[in-house]
């Protein structure tokens, strides 16, 4: 079956066209490196903003544990 | 060698020190009593409560009548499908028991008594294997010739015998390393086929090919390729396995 | 958080004129092959794809092996991301081999060692990615991790070879020309200028990729270790 193809394409001698599947193929290349590229992006995103989030609970926490320096209640009631 | 360059505050092992230098002291004689001693303890826990080698029994004749109707299983069609139905029989009910001696091991407490052990760990690891290894063949030599009585085959040639011992050998090697890890993971149940499957897929190539060969009556010469791949199957991977298992236990 | 690097922006930039660079060798300066046509062009980015996987899966192994030894979380990290990037690559790698088999061979999928093989590789780092979410105490996970990238590595070449003892009939364009595979051409110098060309741009790539997944899971355990700290 495979030898088929060969032979096939060996009579004719022309080149057959197969540019569809170049596209195809290509097209699959770019957009799976490009998805993966998105993914690297988006869960960098992600956890730079949970660091973020994190780091000012950390300062609250620091601020609430301290001996309270007169300030304004609301801000310590978070 | 576990210990070479662990930072002495968080190693888990730096509390163990004496264990580890008992464990030096053990000598050839104590690793194989060690070893002993374990699957001993598992062959007489499994003489009482039977639940591993019943269960996947039970199981196993369960997938040989499921196929009957999957298959359709006439006469010209089963003889070149019987070893493949053997082996899948095999290795999924090979699953359901590594998965339970390690369970019991783990929910009972057992492994951390073991560790504890003043014994070289890689002992504990070739007994729960001889165990499960042993476990496998009384399931083989049951379905075996229950299967030439349901399908009116002979299994019960020498050869196949000879690649079933050979390829649950592999595959009990890599099961019981996979299965001390899959334990001790939250998604334990459903993890160690999807470990275990893509690692054995040679060995299980290998038997399924081999075991056919022997059922067709096939040359020496064709089968021999497959013989010798399960047997560098099981020499790499019971190294590998003793040289990791330290890894999959220390704590 | 981790400190911002000065190469990696220029490597980022390297990567991407490199990659567009190659692409327009592939289409514009590589001769078109005469049996196949067209798609032959796709082996370019085919074999450099399947390259970077195997370059993954052995940085991967490396890596594995230097954190059993040293136990050191950088060699957990650099594990993790080199996995994850031949994942990719690998992928990548199965879909365009098939896509160019289909007039080729005429056929999507054969199971040819070379394919079952690629097949089974990704079956085995799915596996480990799956360990890895299945167990939280970082420590264990990355051990369990370096053991099961151990030994699925070892698998590899016994899957491959299992299946060799079945023909192939997938082409070796590199080395040998077996004359019962279909597909294979000889190349040109132009071809070969080409394909050394993508080999390099896509090692490239990879460094530049496998960078940045490691400097997320630097950021990613930063942020596990300062949620750990406020919990108690």
């Amino acid at each position: 079956m495979m030898g088929m193809v060969n032979t096939v394409f060996l009579l004719n001698q022309a080149t057959p066209d197969t540019s569809g599947y170049m596209i195809a193929g290509y097209i699959v290349i770019f957009s799976v490196m490009l998805l993966y590229l998105l993914s690297l992006f988006i869960r960098r995103r992600n956890l730079e903003k949970d660091y973020e989030t994190l780091e000012e609970i950390e300062k609250m926490d620091a601020e609430k544990k301290a001996p309270a320096p007169p300030r304004p209640a609301e801000s310590l009631q978070k | 060698m576990s210990g070479q360059g662990v930072d002495p505050v968080s190693s888990p092992i730096t509390g163990l020190k004496t264990q580890e230098d008992a464990r030096q002291e053990s000598t050839g004689a104590s690793f194989l009593g060690a070893m002993i001693a374990v699957l001993w303890k598992d062959l007489a826990a499994e003489m009482r409560s039977r639940e591993v080698v019943s269960a996947m029994l039970v199981f196993s004749i369960l997938v040989i009548v499921i196929f009957n109707f999957a298959l359709e299983l006439d006469p010209q069609v089963r003889a070149s499908v019987t070893s493949g139905i053997l082996w899948v029989t095999l290795v999924f009910a090979g699953t359901l028991g590594l998965n339970r001696s390690m369970a019991i091991e783990k929910d009972r407490g057992c492994l951390d008594g073991l560790l504890l052990a003043p014994v070289d760990r890689t002992a504990i690891y070739f007994g729960k294997a001889l165990g499960n290894w042993l476990f496998m063949l009384i399931v083989a030599a049951i379905i075996l010739p229950l299967y030439s009585l349901l399908y009116n085959a002979n299994l019960l040639l020498g050869g196949l015998i000879l690649v079933i011992l050979l390829g649950t050998v592999g595959y009990t090697a890599v099961g019981t390393l996979l299965s001390a890890m899959a334990v001790q993971a939250r998604t334990r149940d459903i993890l160690l086929p999807i470990l275990l499957f893509p690692v054995v897929i040679p060995a299980l190539i290998a038997s399924v090919k081999a075991s056919s060969g022997y059922l067709q009556g096939l040359e020496m010469v064709d089968i021999q390729p497959w013989l010798n791949l399960l047997i560098a199957y099981d020499a790499i991977f019971i190294a590998a396995a003793f040289m990791v298992f330290d890894f999959v236990v220390e704590e | 958080m981790p400190a911002k690097s000065r190469v990696l922006p220029v490597l980022d930039w390297i990567s991407l004129v490199l990659v567009l660079a190659a692409t327009g060798m592939v289409f514009f300066y590589a001769p078109t092959e005469e049996v196949m046509g067209l798609v032959q062009k796709v082996f370019y980015f085919h074999v450099a794809s399947a390259w970077v996987g195997m370059l993954g899966f052995g940085v991967a192994l490396v890596a594995g092996i230097a954190y059993l030894r040293t136990a050191n979380p950088k060699w957990d990290q650099i594990e993790l991301a080199a996995v994850e990037v031949g994942i990719v690559y690998l992928l990548i790698t199965i879909i365009v081999g098939s896509i160019w088999a289909k007039p080729i061979w005429n056929t999507w999928w054969t199971w040819d060692p070379r394919l079952t093989t690629a097949t089974v590789m990704e079956l085995v780092y799915a596996a480990y990615l799956m360990l890895r979410a299945g167990i939280e105490d970082t420590e264990r996970r990355a051990r369990f991790a370096a053991v099961y990238t151990i030994l699925g590595f070892i698998s590899v070449p016994l899957t491959f070879l299992s299946i060799r003892i079945f023909r192939t009939i997938h082409p070796v364009v590199i080395g040998s020309g077996d004359p019962t595979a279909t597909g294979t051409f000889a190349m040109t110098p132009k071809m070969l200028q080409t394909f050394m060309f993508s080999l390099f741009v896509f090692s490239v790539l990879f460094v530049d990729l496998i960078w940045h997944r490691i400097r997320l899971g630097r950021l990613a355990d930063t942020v596990e270790q300062l949620k750990l700290r406020l919990s108690q």
